[in-house]
């Protein structure tokens, strides 16, 4: 079985999100570009043979926002950037379009999963606390 | 980790040095104070410029100590990009961990709990206290960065052979560099008094080379 893992990590998301984000994403995002070129991403696809699959070795790159050892802040705000994000996408094309997924990974790496669980349950209950 | 070797090594060259002559004057203190060779000690109080000297030697030599040890301990706060990200999670008394940077939107993480071995199921060979059932898999030679929290109460994720300690505070995502530098394992214990079990949940990282890591993510996402 072969896996293919698309990561859009923060800052590395489509091109109107880029635009649209602000500076501090688009820094983000020229760092994420910059660090494409140099990273284990090359030495992971030359490892990795087709029939283990192909696993890109990316994750989310240092926000200059948050240079603290405590990434709680980040977590949360990367969320609700994606939440933001997210929802623009959603206005624009349309429920269910395919496109949009890519913009609710942004903050997977950095929040666990207990958090984002807890979030979408009180989404689901109507008492999300955040604006999208 | 090398860092702190470096810095150690230094002090402890400079430490050794200053050891041996506050011996070697204690000792010829005691040696020439016997009361047959020399009955009538003198009766020296005071000596200003000596006094200054031995207040401002060792002040100037802790400054010494301190510029490498703040470069050090400000380096050491860096997190150089890194191609992989772990969160470690406390709870009572086991650690999860999670690999985030594989999934889709929707798609769980690879996570996973670790739990001690009991003394009763170890094999031969293996270590009482430390080994568990699953343990946490980098890749050597690559910049790692650790997210650590906790669930429930306060717990620490350390392990010593790589210089790594951090407090897992409950609301709080300490994050910290960590750079294995060998393939092999490494073990540690929760450092933060958690409760009955808090001697119970130990830490181990294997590092093993990238192509094996990527068979191990390849694996554990066909699990999900």
């Amino acid at each position: 079985m072969s896996i293919r893992v698309i990561e859009a990590l923060s800052g590395e998301s489509t091109q109107e999100a880029t635009n649209e984000a602000g500076p501090a994403d688009s820094q983000a995002a020229k760092d994420m570009e910059g660090d494409g070129a140099a990273t284990p991403t090359a030495a992971a696809d030359d490892h990795s043979s087709p029939e283990m699959g192909e696993v890109t070795l990316r994750t989310a790159p240092q926000d200059a926002r948050f240079p603290t050892a405590n990434q709680a802040r980040r977590c949360y705000v990367a969320y609700n950037e994606a939440s933001s994000l997210y929802h623009k996408c959603i206005n624009e094309k349309g429920k269910g379009h395919g496109d949009c997924k890519p913009h609710m990974r942004a903050f997977r790496s950095i929040c666990p999963d207990e958090w984002i669980e807890k979030w979408q349950e009180l989404r689901e209950e109507g008492r999300w606390f955040g604006r999208f | 980790m090398q860092g702190i070797i470096d810095l150690h090594h230094d002090i402890v060259f400079f430490m050794i040095l200053i050891i041996v002559f506050v011996l070697w004057m204690i000792t010829r203190t005691l040696y020439h104070f016997h009361y047959k060779k020399n009955p009538i000690p003198e009766k020296i109080i005071h000596g200003t410029a000596i006094e200054i000297a031995w207040t401002v030697t060792p002040s100037l030599i802790l400054v010494l100590i301190a510029v490498p040890s703040f470069a050090l301990l400000y380096s050491l706060d860096e997190v150089v990009d890194p191609a992989v990200t772990i969160k470690a999670i406390g709870h009572q008394w086991y650690w999860s961990y999670e690999y985030s940077d594989y999934s889709q939107s929707d798609d769980q993480s690879i996570t996973f709990d670790s739990y001690m071995i009991p003394d009763d199921d170890l094999e031969l060979g293996q270590l009482r206290l430390l080994e568990v059932d699953n343990r946490m898999v980098v890749p050597a030679n690559t910049h790692l960065r650790l997210i650590i929290t906790a669930a429930d109460v306060l717990h620490s994720w350390a392990v010593p052979s790589l210089g790594a300690k951090c407090d897992a505070v409950p609301g709080r995502l300490n994050q910290i560099p960590v750079f294995i530098k060998r393939e092999g394992v490494f073990y540690g214990q929760c450092s933060e008094l958690c409760g009955a079990n808090h001697a119970f949940m130990p830490i181990v990282v294997e590092a093993v080379s990238l192509e094996d890591y990527i068979s191990w993510v390849s694996t554990k996402l066909e699990e999900i």
